[in-house]
């Protein structure tokens, strides 16, 4: 893109975001969408009536799933399953931990391959992982198993209350049953917290779209630069909101200056939480080699899930299948 | 706000003899506030046709899409298109290669640079 576009979009989005776009200093991409990963979606009055409160960091989180299932509650629903991309929600849990537990710079550098995938960091967050979900009495799995549980179904056993918590990106509010009121102030109202920072912190796992032109006409430069801008986010929210039939848009922008009274409550929460995310990375298997990042990954990390191999046995085999070069 | 964008507008069309398709170092030009309005009003710009794909094509995502474009269009006086390809990412090299998009949505810049020699 020409400069003009890449002035609009470091003016309209905060440096967190335009740093996708941005290789090597040169920015090729305009964000025109996000997806918020960091969330944990919750029913604020089972929380109180069970006398729980929301978690604000990891050891208050850890504290209150034990604490769930000493009063003899299930603290979280987990579900993995999702065909041949099967194990990506496990991948999900592995890189929101990798960022708050050894910071951005390490998990620039798991990303890219400048540490190797079975790094001892790597592998102590998987069985961060592993000992969260393997403790006794801490994850429904409607399926059987979290691997055999598809990861639409867990929507339904949070509002059936079969499970607390489940931690899932903006975009779930679409699998919970049809009907299902998002932070209306109702006693069934399903609502999200953010997933709790390590080190305190506020890391936010992210993903969305950019927008690239192949040509340097003023018309596209001018097109590129709207695409960057808060009018852009208001005008597809309004026409997204619209299209559904209202209630929830299932898009969400992170551009600044925006209209917030077009957002439902539950989408206010997202962009109250991602405005004030640092650091912000991207989904890491979503950069890594298609090879590991849609493959071992997954396929590696379903098996230390089913406890078919260790963290480091399942951390190996993706090293070694990391492509040359 | 207008008197920003056109400000903005006049920074375009300096910069539109000499930007390189494939992208710019922003680094020194990063002085623009944030842009909240609908940008309207650019003569260069009526008349012009933008085509722009992208892996978004369920109904209510491509058309929020192009009602979004719509805007900027119609204040233009300018067409924009969306189209979105259930082979998208497939796709595009051949519509890179051969008869190019002139934007598309993709995933991280890396992608985009893949389309860039020289950089």
């Amino acid at each position: 893109m020409g400069d003009t576009a890449a002035a609009a979009t470091a003016a309209n989005w905060a440096p967190s975001w335009t740093v996708f776009g941005k290789v090597d200093g040169v920015q090729y991409g305009v964000p025109v969408k996000t997806d918020l990963k960091s969330l944990v979606w919750y029913q604020p009055q089972r929380f109180a009536d069970a006398g729980y409160e929301v978690p604000t960091t990891w050891d208050d989180l850890v504290k209150l799933s034990n604490q769930m299932i000493a009063d003899g509650n299930t603290p979280w629903c987990v579900g993995i399953e999702s065909g041949q991309a099967t194990g990506w929600p496990f991948t999900d849990w592995v890189e929101d931990l990798m960022l708050r537990k050894y910071g951005a710079d390490v998990y620039d550098q798991w990303v890219s391959h400048e540490i190797p995938f079975n790094d001892p960091r790597v592998v102590e967050v998987f069985n961060m992982v592993g000992d969260l979900w393997n403790t006794d009495g801490a994850v429904f799995a409607s399926g059987g198993s979290i691997a055999a549980t598809a990861f639409q179904d867990n929507g339904q056993p949070l509002v059936d209350g079969d499970c607390f918590m489940h931690r899932q990106a903006s975009f779930y509010a679409a699998f919970f049953p049809d009907g299902t009121k998002f932070a209306d102030g109702s006693p069934e109202a399903v609502d999200v917290f953010y997933f709790p920072a390590i080190k305190g912190d506020k890391p936010v796992l992210g993903a969305g779209t950019l927008a690239a032109g192949f040509n340097d006409k003023p018309a596209t430069e001018a097109v590129l630069e709207y695409m960057s801008t808060a009018a852009y986010a208001e005008a597809r929210q309004n026409a997204q909101t619209a299209l559904k039939g209202g209630g929830l848009s299932g898009f969400l922008s992170a551009a600044k200056g925006q209209d917030m009274s077009i957002y439902q409550p539950l989408e206010k929460s997202f962009i109250d939480i991602l405005a004030s995310a640092d650091p912000v990375r991207f989904d890491g298997s979503d950069l890594m080699p298609a090879d590991v990042g849609a493959g071992t990954f997954w396929s590696e990390g379903t098996s230390f899930v089913n406890g078919d191999e260790t963290a480091q046995q399942a951390a190996d085999k993706i090293e070694a299948s990391w492509p040359a070069g | 706000m207008k008197s920003r964008w056109l400000k903005l507008l006049a920074v375009v069309m300096v910069f539109s003899a000499i930007a390189a398709a494939c992208g710019s170092d922003s680094g020194s030009t990063n002085t623009a506030s944030p842009t909240t309005a609908a940008p309207s009003g650019n003569s260069v710009l009526a008349g012009t046709s933008v085509t722009i794909t992208g892996p978004e094509r369920a109904e209510e995502e491509a058309g929020a899409i192009q009602k979004a474009l719509d805007v900027f269009a119609k204040a233009n006086n300018m067409t924009i298109t969306y189209s979105g390809d259930v082979d998208w990412e497939a796709n595009i090299n051949v519509q890179v290669a051969g008869q190019p998009a002139r934007h598309l949505d993709l995933p991280p810049a890396r992608q985009a640079r893949r389309f860039c020699p020289g950089r």
